[in-house]
């Protein structure tokens, strides 16, 4: 497979699983979504996850229900607590406030590379709206500037987003969804990790 | 992690293709957040602008403000310079507006509670699914129990037309906690003396003498009102404290009355005893514009020092002292009418005393007196009245109350279905939990109704019982508070002034309107003919109009529109006024309340003492919090993120305590504080009295910042007063002991 399909296959994982973050809806289940993430972890060979999202509820009501419960107790408002809200600025260190000068420096990162939210568009460190400019990055052939947003912007708060989300989701989908957008981020190691 | 393929390797598979198929449509159908620009060059710097019109509302003093936006991020909140009130000075709050508005755990969606009132189990639905549901539920009950079967909590600049709404609909069931919980007493008492409200328009700039009775100025933190106490201290008036407690106030004050609690109407009526004795009182202005004096004077007349000095625990020197500084400085006495003056059940009383003894030094329309602002004409777009079922009005027992109906008639109606049931529940921008004593019976209440609905922008105790949980827009991206006034200073160059709240920024979320809202909620409860604006800007420029005004025209005015003003004071040897009164002058004996079998003139009416081994507990303001709505923000929870507990030194050597100990508290009824604070060990409160600052210790753990922190003086508050006139509820009436390390404490000297 070439570097350029390559990255198109990266791109589009980026942007399935940014998709896999948007709230749940009737059309979003209907198209296949959890097929093709099915698919997904068949290719690589997570059987755990697998399985566990053959655990998930058959009837698509009722799946649906679960998780936009699910999809609410962690990203959105929640009680006791929000899990995880998605945005990069509340998990890092003194974070803990939306739309800071962090913020504000992974818009311009988005500009340096001539792209700008889209009108209605969430705050820049949405965590799906990073993942559709690492898909962009790559369909460009933009891998150095893919690197070093994911060294400056992403994974600086990435980590603790992840731990967030491992230790509080009850549905396995979300937790799964986000080990993928780990081992698709994380830096690569000898071993190709 | 289970993943059996390195990343490398799952890219370079060749038999991905076939996975990668659906994977990749499902992909690219998705709506882009991110759209091609023009590439900005790296180090590119987008400037920093300033936007006007904003108005603060981390308090409802409501100063007008200028945001410093980059790049639509609001990075800084100041004072509005045109501002002829607060100019380019905003206090601690109006400073942490900021984050409030970028709060991650602000409410964000349209929620559906499918778990437990109390224990919510959130879903985010669309408004068209929230606004369906709770139409149809509204229905359901107004059908079967009618209008008056649906109550409303309302707070705040944008509950204004929710209330007009829900009136409107049929019920007289609203109980705003800005009157029941707080000002109403006073406004009510000052309209039966003086025949309007005097909100806190009393010139201290101006005047020689400053009276506060309890209120508690630099604690409690308006800034065009403290520039005003700041100025009148500074060009040397003298300044008079009742206060149990050794406050930030009673720090400056020349003369600091530590009164027992509940005693200050017989403190005011032997300085008014005084007064009349010795002949220190505007005779003119009595004479000219007063009524009711002979019945008044008789009224008094058992009010000797003695006796208030031993009533109040005070010394009669020192009664003596501060009656004979009043009368020596009359007229210009700024006898402060308070704002929060709901403490023990008794206030209308001591409100109408304060507005006597205002009348009695004659200081009204005069600088350092009681003065009526004149603002610009506004206009006005309303639901109308709504039209009441017979026998459904619970105030009627109130002669005196204010707008609404009072609270705990409300809740009894509620819990009992007495003398009919009330099924609904609805809080827009108010905390019933934090705001009502008592609140087991208010959470009784809660679970009890079929349905509940609450609008607001944080977590609060209150939306833990939500069925339906809407989220409003911010004050800083929404219009809707139309603001009229004067220069702060009375005696400066007249000027007028208009702002309107405008937003700031874009609005983040899914937060709405208050306006937007109740339209799609009566759209969908049958009265869509009868909305009388359709949006929040045509509200506003409804509001605005008959100034000439528009909100094109005052965003052109960089937010605030002034004019050449009127003078507050009256010309020069004017005493006789008419006022809007039954009588048309300030009465001193009122015949109306007198016709109500209440006392006619202001009447002492004690409030129950403390019992053996126990504290009352009073509390108060902070200045970096408003109430409960600041508990979750993060830069003023870091300057005080917690209430200590106020206690005499003396009682708390005796029990053994120590200042910085961490305890916690329990009240005459067994109820226990949920949380714990730190002691404050003092000379400086009395030892029959310990102190909180109100707005601590959220019981919803969704504060992520809030939570646990300090201690809910509300919670402790089971034992309370409804005042006999109003209906107002008095809060300064429980009692507590301390308990540390599981050993509860005797409160005693």
């Amino acid at each position: 497979m070439s570097e350029a399909v390559a990255n198109q296959l990266l791109a589009d994982v980026y942007r399935f699983l940014g998709r896999s973050l948007a709230y749940p809806d009737p059309a979003w289940l209907a198209a296949g979504h959890l097929v093709a993430l099915a698919e997904l972890l068949a290719e690589l060979g997570w059987d755990e996850a697998s399985r566990e999202l053959q655990s998930l509820p058959a009837a698509p009501a009722v799946l649906l229900e679960a998780l936009c419960i699910e999809h609410t107790r962690l990203f959105i408002n929640a009680f006791p607590a929000t899990v995880a809200p998605p945005y990069g600025s509340v998990h890092l260190p003194g974070g803990g406030m939306l739309n800071t000068a962090f913020t504000a420096k992974t818009r311009a990162f988005y500009r340096r590379y001539g792209f700008e939210l889209a009108n209605g568009a969430d705050l820049a460190d949405y965590l799906p709206l990073e993942l559709e400019f690492l898909a962009r990055l790559g369909e460009g052939g933009e891998e150095a500037a893919r690197e070093e947003f994911l060294a400056e912007c992403f994974r600086p708060w990435f980590g603790g987003f992840l731990a967030r989300v491992r230790a509080g989701a009850e549905l396995p989908f979300y937790r799964i969804v986000v080990e993928l957008i780990d081992f698709f981020t994380k830096e690569e190691e000898e071993d190709g990790y | 992690m289970g993943i059996k393929i390195s990343r490398r390797k799952f890219l370079q598979t060749a038999s991905l293709a076939a996975a990668a198929l659906p994977l990749s449509r499902l992909a690219r159908a998705a709506e882009p957040g991110l759209v091609k620009k023009p590439v900005a060059a790296p180090g590119s710097f987008t400037g920093t602008e300033t936007r006007y019109g904003g108005m603060c509302e981390m308090c409802f003093w409501r100063c007008q403000l200028t945001g410093k936006v980059r790049d639509g991020r609001l990075v800084k909140l100041e004072g509005n310079p045109k501002s002829l009130e607060n100019g380019s000075s905003i206090c601690a709050r109006g400073n942490a507006g900021i984050q409030l508005l970028y709060d991650p755990d602000r409410l964000k969606y349209p929620l559906k509670n499918v778990g437990e009132r109390g224990a919510p189990k959130w879903k985010r639905i669309s408004w068209a699914e929230a606004l369906d549901e709770a139409a149809e539920r509204l229905k359901v009950i107004q059908k079967k129990h009618g209008p008056h079967s649906v109550a409303l909590f309302p707070h705040g600049a944008s509950a204004f037309y929710p209330l007009q709404y829900f009136e409107f609909t049929g019920t007289p069931n609203i109980s705003e906690a800005s009157f029941y919980q707080c000002r109403g007493v006073r406004d009510m008492a000052y309209m039966s003396t003086f025949g309007f409200a005097p909100n806190e328009d009393v010139d201290m700039a101006n005047a020689k003498v400053i009276f506060l009775v309890g209120t508690h100025l630099g604690e409690n933190v308006h800034v065009s009102h403290l520039k005003q106490y700041l100025k009148g201290l500074e060009n040397g008036a003298k300044l008079v404290v009742l206060d149990p407690r050794f406050s930030a106030a009673a720090s400056k004050a020349d003369i600091w009355v530590p009164i027992k609690p509940g005693t200050d109407t017989a403190f005011l009526q032997a300085v008014m005893k005084r007064l009349l004795d010795t002949g220190k009182y505007d005779q003119e202005f009595v004479a000219k514009s007063c009524t009711g004096f002979d019945q008044f004077k008789e009224a008094m007349a058992h009010a000797t020092p003695e006796w208030a000095a031993k009533t109040c625990d005070v010394p009669k020197a020192q009664l003596l002292q501060v009656a004979d500084l009043l009368g020596a400085n009359l007229p210009n006495v700024a006898v402060h009418p308070g704002r929060h003056t709901t403490w023990y059940g008794n206030d209308f009383q001591r409100s109408r005393a304060q507005a006597c003894l205002t009348a009695l030094l004659g200081a009204y329309a005069v600088p350092g007196g009681l003065i009526r602002p004149k603002g610009v004409k506004l206009g006005a777009a309303s639901w109308g009245h709504g039209v009441f079922a017979q026998d459904c009005d619970l105030s009627k027992f109130w002669p005196f109350h204010p707008p609404g109906t009072p609270t705990d008639a409300i809740r009894e109606t509620t819990l009992t279905a007495k003398p009919y049931p009330i099924k609904a529940w609805i809080a827009w921008g108010q905390n019933p939990i934090q705001t009502i004593p008592d609140q087991a019976r208010t959470i009784a209440a809660l679970k009890k109704v079929d349905f509940v609905m609450v609008t607001d922008i944080m977590p609060m105790d209150i939306t833990m019982y939500a069925d339906i949980l809407l989220p409003e827009k911010t004050y800083l991206e929404r219009y809707d508070y139309v603001k009229t006034g004067m220069q702060w200073d009375p005696a400066a160059k007249p000027q007028q002034f208009v702002a309107a709240r405008m937003p700031l920024v874009e609005p983040l979320f899914e937060g709405r309107d208050s306006v937007w809202i109740v339209n799609e909620l009566a759209k969908r409860l049958g009265h869509g003919d009868k909305i009388p604006v359709a949006s929040i800007e045509e509200h506003v420029d409804k509001r605005l109009a008959p100034a000439g005004l528009s909100i094109a025209k005052l965003k052109a005015l960089e937010g605030i529109f002034t004019q050449d003003g009127v003078s507050p004071y009256a010309p020069a040897g004017k005493r006789e006024f008419e006022f809007d009164t039954e009588s048309g002058k300030v009465e001193l004996f009122s015949e109306q309340i007198d016709s109500n079998d209440f006392a006619g003139s202001p009447a002492y009416v004690p409030t129950a003492e403390v019992p053996a081994g126990y504290a009352r507990l009073v509390y108060g303001r902070s200045p970096v919090h408003s109430f409960s709505r600041t508990q979750n923000n993060i830069w003023l929870h870091h300057e005080m993120p917690e209430n200590p507990l106020w206690i005499n030194d003396r009682v708390a050597a005796k029990a053994g305590l120590k200042d910085g100990d961490r305890i916690t508290m329990v009240n005459q009824d067994g109820v226990k504080s949920r949380n714990s604070t730190v002691l404050k060990v003092t000379p400086g409160i009395r030892p029959d009295t310990v102190y909180l600052a109100h707005g601590y210790g959220s019981m919803n753990p969704e504060l992520t910042v809030g939570k646990d922190q300090g201690i809910d003086d509300q919670s402790l508050i089971t034992l309370f007063g409804i005042d006999r006139e109003t209906g107002a509820t008095g809060m300064r009436t429980s009692f507590v002991k301390v308990v540390k390390d599981g050993r509860t404490l005797e409160m005693m000297v």
